[in-house]
């Protein structure tokens, strides 16, 4: 909310500058973002009346015009289209210094000489743009300082207010504030009721009192249609940011700013027959002010009169019943709408006003009669006429305050871990709700009918702390229970697994959880989460796994001339899983462009391939010390190169596989849809990805080994794990260590077969191996290999 | 007859000095070695005309050989070390490499800059005590509302930008009554939602746990808002700690150790009040601006404090005694604070990065800056 300073030193006197108010407010809670200066005081700026105007010889757009400044009558030169005679102005004389730098001399404009300007709003620095010459009302004195006159030594005050604070939403609320805060004296405006002077009325059907606890309602006949908005009511709305738009609705604007009661005017001459209060029906339509039409659903507070509805309570007003250049008779409105009835509808409706932003926070249930009051002088000031009787339908138990709320000083201080005296808070609870009873061991307060947010002892003691001041408030540090656990070894930390990618030359990379449906089906065929409002069509469904946020981030870098890129991401996958949702937590990586950065003395650099990631997932799934192998098996994955992809698994105890994720290359189709080749890619299930064992001793043999290597050629389409898994099973424990150390295809090998190098290290734990045993063990493995893959000996 | 031989020697020494000295390679010393020394060499020969002498004589002639072959040997071990070294340092000179051409395999790469920032938060309150919680992403409505004293018609609510879950039909139910997603509510259903903050994992805590509570809870949050300051996705830091007897003050004393802490320097914190529902007193946190606070403490104004000299970084408070009723826990007997920081925010400040919409794009430019 934006609040002028000399505004609210109308209703309260402090002695604090504005930048000072602004302090003490946020301080207190009511955070201030701005505090914008108005022009200040300019010298030499004077109310002048036009007397004469005449055409400028030389020059069709311009006036020479003869103004009276009360000391003189000067001759100036104006191009305003709005310039008339006795039109009362703001003239700079010689001499003015105008808020956008201007400085006024004596000129000659087209030969003619003008002996100062005359103003336009813009150019006193209260509008952005200005059409024409800023038009003073008759009550202005010729000669008497415009600055003075229009108030311009002012402050715009833009508060941020939260939404407990409803009741500062206008510059009775802000002032009330300032009381308590700053122990100002306080000037409330004096309110008198305004006769009857006709008995015209429209009659008011109050049937939905629990959400409308009060409704007045007042006919204002007979006014005029010539009525301009005085500028003092324009300049304090524009100040307050609402534009000004015709008499009528600018008073009721003026009113909810200066009390913060919202109303409405209707005109009588379009309503049918009496007012009503009630809940919409469902599939109603009302066309509404910003020539907007909602259809309503069954359960909206509106206004209606005989034909529908006429205003959707505490929102907007119908279009239909709207006043216009020729209303002549009125129906004033001021309610009471409760933040329950209220709360939502505007946005419901996609609407939102400043009516719905206050009705929703909360509105002094005890304002309606007081704002009828202040709208009906002001209407009738402005705009003449005659005011009927109020005619008030509503249900007091809804008009009951709050209860009151008790507050115990010894609590206050345990609670701020701070010291304080009875007296300075039993003053703080009077000034915060006027009434205090009790004694310091309960105290008793009643909240004041417009705080809304004081229902229990802490909103008591935050009012406290916040009067007092949070910066007075001690600084202690408190006995900490330890809840911090050291990791488990039953599993390695996320920390670890970033670090080992991070060495390996991977970056960490972030992505959005929710992403393109259509990238989503890409890479998984389940149905995945979906949000029920999407910012945009890209960021519609909730991941199922990590891979299409990674492609992306690795196409964009593509795009950006990067060649080598190495990303991984650990993240929640989210799945719907009968009624309820399920977050897995994965890690992935794609990975694509040359196996090391381009540098010197290695020749032409390589393309990374599939064993370069299947090395840097073992290296980091090594941390677990899990003796169980991985097992890369060869299962159909819809995103993967069919001959270049594995699942990953485990035997767990029981011997059953569990999957750990996969690896492999980008299907062909993929690679091509991003515009990327050789891109290869894997994701895990974390969870069991970082599950640990301990590591487990065993003896050290101190007796040497015998190593052997044996080469055979093998059917090309035996995976070479059978191989070795195969001799290990045959010679067990004897068998120290098996390597693969070549594997070759080509010249000497027929088509369809491959040549499999391996290296055996053999070794007892308890003596030496003979060569004569070693040549047993050789033999032995042989066999297994020729029995089992019809191996054949390599010479 | 001696004085010739004597006479021999001494011009064999000669000759095989000087055939020592104009030897350039090893192997030409051993050569020499073999023709001055060996069994057939020229001192050998000498040695066997020894039968020649008379028999007083033979021993002193003996000793001459002798010293003599000492002296060819030594001339050659002399030059044969010389050699060696002179070979050595032509080696060395030859293998001599240029050691400012870089070094060759692969880097190393980074951690993002906001796990680098969570890591850093879990670090300095894990070390003051704190245990490290998490909850689910998608969350219900109990949870990430009611439960945190935001009913249906809390009007907090609309500040909150919720992202809403379709269920397995397609249809979203919505309980609060200003969710921008217009469909009808369905009785009995449950609202799942993304988490628009860290705090419903406060509440899943609470009910499962009891005091004394310290704990932090980071992770992913999601707000339907996106633009220079406001990404839909970010991370938030919850904290939670309840116990007998916590007060403001002690808010105070461990978010000041807290940020001198992330920051590395003594700033001062200021606590303004605020509101969440969620918490009774409530307060925004503001620290010393870290970039043009002086070594005297004095703000300079700048452009990242608006001139200020405060900078926002965190909302606060003491636990909500509804919150507590929610929860099952005697807000009579315990009292706590909670408070929640964004990690994108204090990353920027910390790093200087001053786009926030850099966090999410993973270009490698951006992300090479951070190890």
């Amino acid at each position: 909310m934006i609040i002028s300073e000399q505004w609210l030193r109308d209703w309260v006197r402090v002695d604090l500058s504005a930048q000072e108010i602004a302090d003490c407010l946020t301080n207190a809670g009511l955070e201030v973002d701005a505090v914008e200066p108005l022009a200040g005081s300019i010298e030499n700026l004077v109310v002048g009346k036009v007397l004469e105007v005449s055409k400028h010889p030389d020059a069709d757009r311009l006036n020479l015009t003869k103004v009276d400044i009360g000391s003189d009558v000067l001759s100036i030169v104006c191009g305003a289209s709005n310039v008339r005679e006795n039109l009362i102005v703001a003239v700079a004389t010689i001499g003015a210094k105008l808020p956008n730098g201007l400085k006024i001399k004596k000129a000659k404009v087209r030969g003619v000489e003008s002996n100062g300007m005359l103003c336009s709003a813009s150019e006193l620095g209260l509008e952005e743009e200005s059409a024409g010459l800023i038009e003073l009302d008759s009550d202005a004195e010729i000669g008497q300082r415009v600055d003075e006159y229009l108030q311009l030594d002012d402050h715009l005050i833009d508060i941020d207010l939260t939404p407990n604070r409803g009741d500062c939403l206008s510059v009775q609320g802000i002032a009330r504030e300032l009381k308590v805060l700053a122990d100002g004296s306080y000037h409330p405006l004096d309110i008198p009721a305004v006769e009857s002077a006709c008995n015209e009325s429209i009659g008011v059907d109050l049937q939905d009192s629990n959400n409308c606890p009060r409704y007045l309602g007042r006919v204002v006949q007979g006014i005029s249609q010539d009525a301009t908005t005085p500028l003092w009511m324009q300049e304090r709305l524009r100040r307050s940011g609402v534009r000004p738009i015709s008499p009528v609705v600018d008073i009721t604007n003026y009113v909810m700013i200066e009390l913060g009661q919202p109303m409405h005017a209707f005109d009588l001459a379009k309503l049918n027959d009496k007012i009503v209060i009630r809940q919409s029906k469902k599939g109603e339509k009302i066309t509404l002010l910003d020539e907007s039409e909602a259809t309503l659903d069954g359960e909206t507070l509106v206004i209606a009169d005989a034909k529908g509805p006429i205003a959707i309570a505490g929102v907007m007003g119908g279009l239909d019943s709207a006043i216009d250049d020729a209303t002549s008779s009125i129906v004033l409105e001021a309610a009471h709408f409760t933040r329950r009835a209220t709360s939502g509808k505007a946005r419901r409706y996609g609407l939102y006003t400043e009516s719905s932003h206050r009705f929703e926070r909360g509105v002094d249930p005890l304002l309606p009669p007081l704002a009828m009051e202040r709208a009906t002088e002001l209407v009738l000031e402005i705009c003449g006429g005659e005011a009927g009787p109020v005619i008030e339908q509503k249900n007091d138990a809804g008009l009951q305050g709050k209860p009151a709320v008790e507050i115990r000083l010894e609590r206050l201080v345990s609670l701020l871990g701070m010291d304080l005296e009875e007296d300075e808070v039993a003053d703080i609870l009077g000034r915060i709700a006027g009434s205090v009873g009790g004694s310091a061991s309960a105290w008793s307060v009643t909240p004041p009918s417009y705080r809304f947010d004081i229902e229990r002892e802490a909103d008591l003691v935050e009012e406290v702390a916040r009067v007092k001041g949070y910066d007075n408030i001690p600084t202690a540090m408190p006995r900490i229970a330890p809840r911090s656990i050291a990791a488990s070894e039953s599993v390695i930390s996320t920390r670890q697994v970033r670090q080992s990618f991070v060495a390996r030359d991977y970056r960490e990379a972030i992505t959005y959880s929710f992403i393109d449906r259509e990238m989503q089906a890409l890479f998984d065929s389940e149905a995945p989460v979906e949000l029920a409002n999407p910012l945009a069509d890209n960021m519609a469904v909730m991941r199922t796994s990590l891979m299409p946020g990674l492609m992306n981030a690795l196409q964009f870098n593509v795009n950006r001339q990067h060649d080598r890129i190495r990303l991984f991401e650990i993240g929640a996958s989210y799945h719907r899983s009968g009624g309820a949702y399920q977050e897995v937590q994965r890690l992935a990586g794609v990975a694509c462009g040359s196996r090391v950065p381009a540098q010197w003395g290695v020749g032409k650099a390589q393309n990374i391939d599939f064993y370069d990631l299947k090395a840097d997932l073992e290296a980091v799934l090594s941390l677990t010390g899990q003796t169980k192998a991985i097992i890369f098996q060869d299962v159909e994955h819809k995103a993967l190169h069919p001959g270049q992809k594995a699942m990953l698994a485990r035997e767990n105890d029981n011997g059953e596989l569990v999957e750990i994720g996969w690896l492999g290359r980008l299907h062909p189709t993929l690679e091509k849809h991003y515009g990327v080749t050789n891109v290869f890619a894997f994701e895990l299930r974390l969870e069991v990805a970082i599950d640990a064992e301990l590591p487990v001793f065993a003896t050290v043999s101190r007796f040497p080994s015998v190593k052997r290597d044996i080469s055979v050629v093998v059917d090309n389409a035996i995976p070479v794990a059978k191989l070795t898994d195969g001799v290990r099973r045959k010679l067990g424990r004897v068998l120290n260590k098996v390597e693969l150390f070549d594997v070759y295809r080509g010249d000497g090998v027929d088509e369809n077969s491959k040549s499999v190098s391996l290296s055996l290290v053999l070794q007892h734990e308890d003596k030496t191996m003979t060569d004569e045993e070693a040549e047993q063990l050789m033999g032995a493995a042989r066999s297994v290999l020729e029995s089992e893959f019809g191996a054949k000996l390599r010479s | 007859m001696t004085e010739s031989l004597d006479g021999n020697l001494q011009s064999i020494l000669e000759q095989a000095k000087a055939a020592i000295d104009a030897s350039q390679k090893p192997a030409q010393l051993e050569e020499l070695r073999v023709h001055y020394l060996g069994k057939k060499g020229e001192l050998t020969k000498q040695l066997k005309q020894i039968g020649s002498l008379p028999h007083e004589e033979r021993p002193k002639f003996g000793d001459k050989v002798n010293q003599v072959k000492q002296q060819v040997a030594e001339l050659l071990n002399l030059k044969k070390a010389a050699l060696d070294a002179a070979e050595l340092a032509a080696a060395i000179a030859a293998e001599k490499i240029d050691i400012t051409l870089p070094g060759r395999g692969i880097g190393s790469g980074g951690i993002h800059p906001v796990t680098r920032t969570m890591q850093r938060i879990e670090d300095i309150f894990v070390a003051m005590g704190f245990g490290v919680a998490t909850g689910p992403e998608i969350e219900d409505d109990f949870h990430n509302f009611e439960a945190l004293n935001i009913p249906p018609e809390h009007p907090a609510r609309a500040m909150h930008d919720t992202f809403y879950i379709k269920d397995a039909e397609g249809s979203v139910h919505i309980k609060d009554a200003d969710g921008s997603v217009n469909e009808l509510v369905s009785e009995g259903k449950e609202n799942y939602l993304l988490r628009t903050h860290t705090s419903p994992v406060q509440a899943r805590y609470m009910l499962k746990e009891k005091p004394p509570i310290n704990i932090i809870a980071p992770g992913r949050v999601y707000r339907c808002d996106s633009d220079v300051t406001h990404t839909p996705m970010f991370h938030q830091v919850e904290g939670l700690m309840v116990d007998e007897g916590i007060s403001f003050a002690d808010l105070k004393g461990v978010l000041t150790h807290f940020l001198q802490q992330f920051f590395e320097t003594d700033l001062k914190i200021r606590l303004r009040p605020s509101y969440f529902p969620f918490t009774e007193p409530s307060a925004e946190v503001d620290i010393s601006c870290v970039f043009c606070t002086d070594s005297e403490g004095h703000a300079q104004g700048c452009r990242i404090c608006k001139h200020t000299g405060w900078i926002e970084v965190l909302g606060s408070g003491m636990v909500h005694p509804e919150v507590f009723k929610h929860v099952g826990i005697d807000s009579e007997k315990y009292t706590g604070f909670a408070f929640g920081l964004g990690v994108e925010r204090l990353t920027m400040l910390r790093y200087g990065v001053d786009d926030l919409r850099l966090f999410f794009d993973n270009d490698l430019t951006f992300l090479e800056q951070f190890k």
